[in-house]
């Protein structure tokens, strides 16, 4: 069974370029907006010295003519699930591996395509040009994916049926596993796949447990994981422009309310369930801004989605004057919305267990909490029956 | 009976359930109890329902020797009650 792998490489460095050409043949940083301290997530080919996961001021001391940008993860997201929808026009088994990467199920596409050439334009004209997009071809995923590294810019590459030669060459860093590994393999001198494969299946499993020996088979060429097609979710959303650009809470608060209430009138949302939702708009001259709106409860009424929608707009500042918002909301579900649990109980003591750890941390001691045991049921002395025994949590 | 030689209770002790309390009763010429101490009120007792002798821990030299009574007191309620054989102690117990 031949896989695909599609390769968009510097997603969002791209993206950043198609936006804001400007950019172009400027050194420029992405910087990732989550987390203490900033660290650099991508950066344009111009802007040398620095790598992805350096922290932000590290990476500004080091090139402090670049451009940093915040990273718009929602935006590069829906242009990637573009891409996606645009490849499942082509395939129906198209996997997500990532913003970015995609395998393709190429079984039974030549009844369609005709010959591998045929789909492999099919599929290069499903991201825009300017994205430069890599396919690779092979009996597996890892290898489609090596084959896709080495393939050229809107180009194509087939691994050859030898995939256990094709890979020995390459570097370790290239197998799909933690950092740590890959460290400790260079530290036992396997630095190429080869050198993996020849190694021997037992003394990876030996060492690395599970992992190794899944990492033996990958550098062998052998990766029979399936390609799993995405989930479809539903997705529904509604815009509206500012007619005077608004950098006022109370302003966006009622545009929110608005929005949230044509949601909930249309169709598409009648009688169901929101279990999240996110907002985004463009900001006057600078980036666009983004809000999640995660819902702790599903929720299905206006009310009930501007409560937690005000509950999330304390303390939130904007950026600059918004021009126009978008609400999107996500995870639809049906009538009953509420998701229930498999255990109920188990979840009650997982509560109970999380208030006495709590207790013991304030207290120095345990909760005087028992369990309730027969300790000597048949005992002819009614005190020496049942016992109460702390419960540890 | 021996009072138990142990620590204060702590929130990580093993806790007895239904140990015995000591209570007053008031007894007849037959030794059977005829009242008992409640609340500060001496509650008669209607009729001794049953009576029974147990005899534990004789084989491992620490010994428990109780006689039981279940009594039937005029409020409607009842009660167990024993004397522990050694001490001469009454105490009441739920069975």
């Amino acid at each position: 069974m031949s896989i695909a792998c599609v390769l968009l490489t510097h997603f969002a460095v791209k993206f950043e370029l198609l936006r804001r050409p400007e950019l172009q043949g400027r050194p420029f940083l992405i910087a990732s907006t989550e987390g203490q301290p900033s660290t650099v997530i991508a950066r344009s080919i111009e802007a040398k010295g620095i790598d992805a996961g350096m922290k932000l001021d590290h990476a500004m001391a080091r090139c402090p003519q670049a451009a940093v940008l915040k990273a718009d993860t929602g935006a590069y997201r829906e242009a990637w699930d573009r891409v996606l929808d645009a490849l499942e026009q082509r395939s129906p088994a198209v996997e997500d591996a990532g913003t970015g990467t995609a395998y393709v199920n190429m079984q039974g596409l030549d009844m369609l395509y005709g010959t591998d050439a045929n789909l492999v334009h099919a599929l290069l004209a499903s991201a825009p040009g300017a994205y430069n997009p890599r396919i690779g071809i092979a009996k597996g995923k890892f290898p489609a994916m090596v084959a896709a590294l080495k393939a050229q810019a809107s180009g194509a590459y087939r691994a050859v049926d030898d995939v256990a030669a094709f890979l020995a060459p390459l570097h370790v860093r290239l197998l799909p596993t933690s950092l740590a590994i890959k460290d400790r393999l260079v530290g036992f001198g396997l630095h190429s796949l080869g050198s993996i494969a020849a190694i021997g299946f037992g003394k990876m499993q030996a060492q690395f447990g599970h992992e190794g020996a899944r990492l033996w088979l990958l550098a062998n060429g052998i990766d029979e994981t399936p390609v799993s097609a995405r989930a479809h979710e539903k997705v529904f959303s509604c815009y509206l422009d500012f007619a005077v650009p608004t950098a006022s809470l109370q302003a966006l608060t009622a545009a929110v309310e608005d929005l949230i209430q044509r949601a909930f009138k249309s169709a598409d949302l009648a009688g169901r369930h929101v279990r999240k939702g996110r907002l985004s708009g463009d900001v006057e001259g600078g980036v666009p801004w983004v809000k999640p709106l995660p819902f702790r409860e599903p929720v299905n009424s206006p009310t009930e989605a501007m409560r937690r929608v005000r509950y999330l707009f304390e303390g939130v500042s904007l950026p600059g004057p918004l021009l126009n918002l978008t609400l999107t909301l996500t995870g639809v579900t049906g009538e009953a919305g509420k998701q229930g649990s498999l255990f109920p109980e188990a979840r009650v003591i997982e509560q109970i267990d999380e208030e006495l750890r709590q207790y013991r941390a304030r207290q120095g001691e345990p909760a005087p909490i028992f369990h309730y045991r027969e300790v000597d049921p048949w005992s002819r002395l009614p005190e020496r029956r049942n016992a109460l025994i702390p419960y540890v949590p | 009976m021996v009072a138990t030689a142990r620590a204060p209770e702590r929130a990580h002790s093993i806790r007895p359930v239904n140990e015995p309390v000591k209570v007053s009763l008031r007894l007849g010429h037959d030794r059977k109890p005829k009242a008992v101490l409640h609340d500060g009120r001496w509650r008669p007792v209607v009729q001794v329902r049953d009576a029974w002798k147990v005899k534990e821990g004789w084989w491992a030299g620490k010994e428990v020797a109780r006689l039981y009574f279940e009594l039937h007191l005029r409020d409607g309620s009842t009660i167990a009650v024993f004397q522990d054989m050694d001490s001469r102690q009454w105490y009441s117990q739920r069975l």
